[in-house]
């Protein structure tokens, strides 16, 4: 049915950053029986990856996200980062959120040397730091600035540099991009891709543009709900920069579509 | 009115930046491929239609009459305010006098009071009063605050706590501070003692619930960055949950400084040597009215005066507070 291949084993399966490994989760629900957020769902990511994860809502891409990160605990199965189990949120593991979540009551440049600050790293590397992430951002100049000042495409841009600064070995999104507008969307989306090179880190990003994952990913994870779970990975084999305006670049687009379409 | 002080500007400058506007739009609706037909000097025109100093003189007139049009409004807003004060005073001061049979003693005038006012302005007993009466609101409300903000966060985040403490703090919670009045003069006696434990009690609980309710339902966000930053448990309720929790935490405290002032008086009333509530029992047992006034009075300015200053030094402290 599907054109692209569909793989159990990703690239690099031979040492994966992440495992997802038969995983589901349990929600209670009131009165009725628990209600299966993910059902046996098994996913690896390697340490180059850039995965994007499209569906509906109620597929689970959050709880998935979640999970990895570890804000919750599976009902069932198990999830590793470098072969080991993950216990609970770490610094190896940036998240990004789809909401604005930099701290309204610290500045630019303090929301970004949280996290050193945090793990203790000595104040002239901290602030070497700092400034290393905001250029990298292109914000050097909003360093004193609070969020409320910012647009929501920069606060976004402080976001990653956030997350970044703590050199994460896995970058988690949950569709950071929904609440901006479509241009500075797009811009935010090269940048990010940029980033990615830069850092070199695994990235899973959640989304639900099709257009987004495509753009954006290595690979497209499709995922449908009722119960949560994946249907699909298809491979994004096209260089970056990416241009839209090709055929390859359609035709995946048709792919995951069709993906997306075979088991809403 | 607001027509008459509409932009004056050079009717040439209007002109041109009507034209200029226009073109502007017909550039914007075409499509690529039209405004890739279009010779890119006419595009060019657009953008050059004013020169640079008319745009400096267009800009420079427009800022003149808004400024003009703001110091106006500033200037009305200010002679309202001193007319409905002065029109509130006529009325005050000619009222008593004018209905037949009534003691101006009973019910003083401003002019009346203005000479109570300097008396005991000259005399220095408003002042030691007003000293003594802030001392005790400001030291009951900073040991009921900095205890309502602990309880506050501990109980919100350390669910055995909080249940443990929810039927105790609510039952409490919904006693009148001044209701304790009598109990306190009992085991304080009527000295600063029991004045500050009231005062404590009253403004505890505002602060408590303020800031429970504030720790409690912090934005989930916040705390899943913190903790993917790489915060520890202690750390969070520091760096995130006190800081998240602010904007009611300060909602509580101010709410609680209006009941300091409350209590306070209520305490003094039942017996104090020095304070402003005592300064109106006083009053009431030696029939000066016009130095009840004059009590009544100073309360109103402090209240006021302690409320602005406690909105101006949490705008100078958290910059970002109220604002998204």
């Amino acid at each position: 049915m599907l054109a692209a291949p569909v793989r159990d084993a990703p690239a690099g399966a031979a040492d994966p950053l992440v495992e997802v490994d038969g995983v589901s989760v349990l929600y209670p629900v009131k009165g009725r029986r628990p209600s299966w957020a993910l059902r046996d769902v098994s996913l690896s990511i390697g340490p180059q990856d850039f995965v994007c994860a499209v569906g509906p809502s109620g597929c689970g891409k959050t709880t998935l996200l979640y999970l990895i990160a570890g804000f919750i605990k599976p009902t069932i199965g198990a999830i590793k980062l470098n072969d080991r189990l993950i216990h609970g949120p770490g610094p190896d593991r940036g998240v990004v959120f789809q909401e604005y979540a930099l701290f309204p009551w610290l500045t630019v440049r303090d929301n970004v040397e949280f996290g050193p600050r945090t793990r203790g790293v000595p104040a002239d590397e901290r602030a070497r730091l700092v400034a290393e992430y905001l250029e990298l951002i292109n914000l050097t100049r909003a360093g004193d600035q609070y969020p409320f000042e910012l647009s929501g495409g920069m606060r976004q841009r402080v976001a990653f540099a956030r997350a970044l600064v703590n050199k994460p070995r896995l970058l988690l999104m949950d569709e950071p991009f929904a609440a901006v507008d479509a241009m500075t969307r797009s811009s935010l989306q090269q940048e990010l891709v940029k980033l990615w090179q830069h850092e070199q880190c695994a990235s899973f990003f959640i989304t639900h543009s099709v257009d987004e994952a495509v753009y954006l990913g290595t690979k497209v994870v499709v995922m449908s709900p009722h119960p949560g779970r994946v249907d699909s990975v298809i491979d994004i084999d096209l260089a970056y920069p990416r241009d839209r305006n090709t055929m390859p670049y359609r035709e995946l687009i048709r792919t995951v579509q069709g993906a997306l379409a075979s088991h809403g | 009115m607001a027509k008459v002080e509409q932009l004056q500007l050079p009717k040439q400058a209007m002109e041109r930046s009507r034209i200029g506007q226009a073109r502007a739009v017909v550039v914007g609706e075409a499509t690529p491929a039209e405004r890739d037909a279009t010779p890119a000097s006419a595009r060019a025109t657009v953008s050059s239609t004013m020169d640079e100093t008319e745009i400096a003189r267009v800009e420079e007139a427009f800022a003149r009459t808004q400024r003009r049009i703001s110091q106006k409004n500033a200037t009305r807003q200010i002679v309202l305010n001193v007319v409905g004060v002065a029109i509130f005073l006529a009325i005050w001061e000619i009222l008593p006098r004018s209905i037949s049979g009534l003691n101006l003693l009973l019910f003083p005038p401003p002019s009346g009071i203005v000479d109570a006012l300097r008396d005991l302005l000259s005399s220095g007993d408003l002042l030691w009063d007003a000293a003594a009466s802030i001392a005790r609101a400001l030291g009951g409300f900073a040991v009921g605050g900095v205890l309502g903000i602990l309880v506050g966060l501990l109980t919100a985040r350390v669910a055995p706590l909080r249940f443990m403490s929810d039927p105790v703090l609510h039952g409490f919670r919904s006693i009148p501070a001044i209701a304790l009045v009598p109990l306190a003069v009992v085991w304080f006696g009527i000295g600063e003692m029991s004045k500050i434990a009231l005062i404590t009690w009253g403004t505890f609980f505002p602060v408590w619930i303020n800031t429970y309710l504030g720790a409690r339902d912090v934005n989930p966000a916040f705390i899943r960055s913190a903790q993917s930053l790489g915060v520890g448990s202690a750390s969070l309720l520091v760096r995130v949950i006190l800081p998240g929790a602010l904007p009611l935490i300060l909602a509580g405290l101010r709410q609680s400084l209006a009941i300091a002032l409350v209590v306070m008086v209520a305490a003094e009333l039942v017996g104090a040597s020095v304070g402003l509530g005592q300064l109106i029992a006083s009053a009431q047992q030696i029939f000066r009215i016009d130095h009840m006034f004059v009590g009544l009075l100073a309360l109103g300015a402090i209240g006021f005066a302690l409320d602005h200053l406690f909105v101006l030094v949490a705008h100078h402290l958290f910059p970002w507070y109220g604002r998204t």
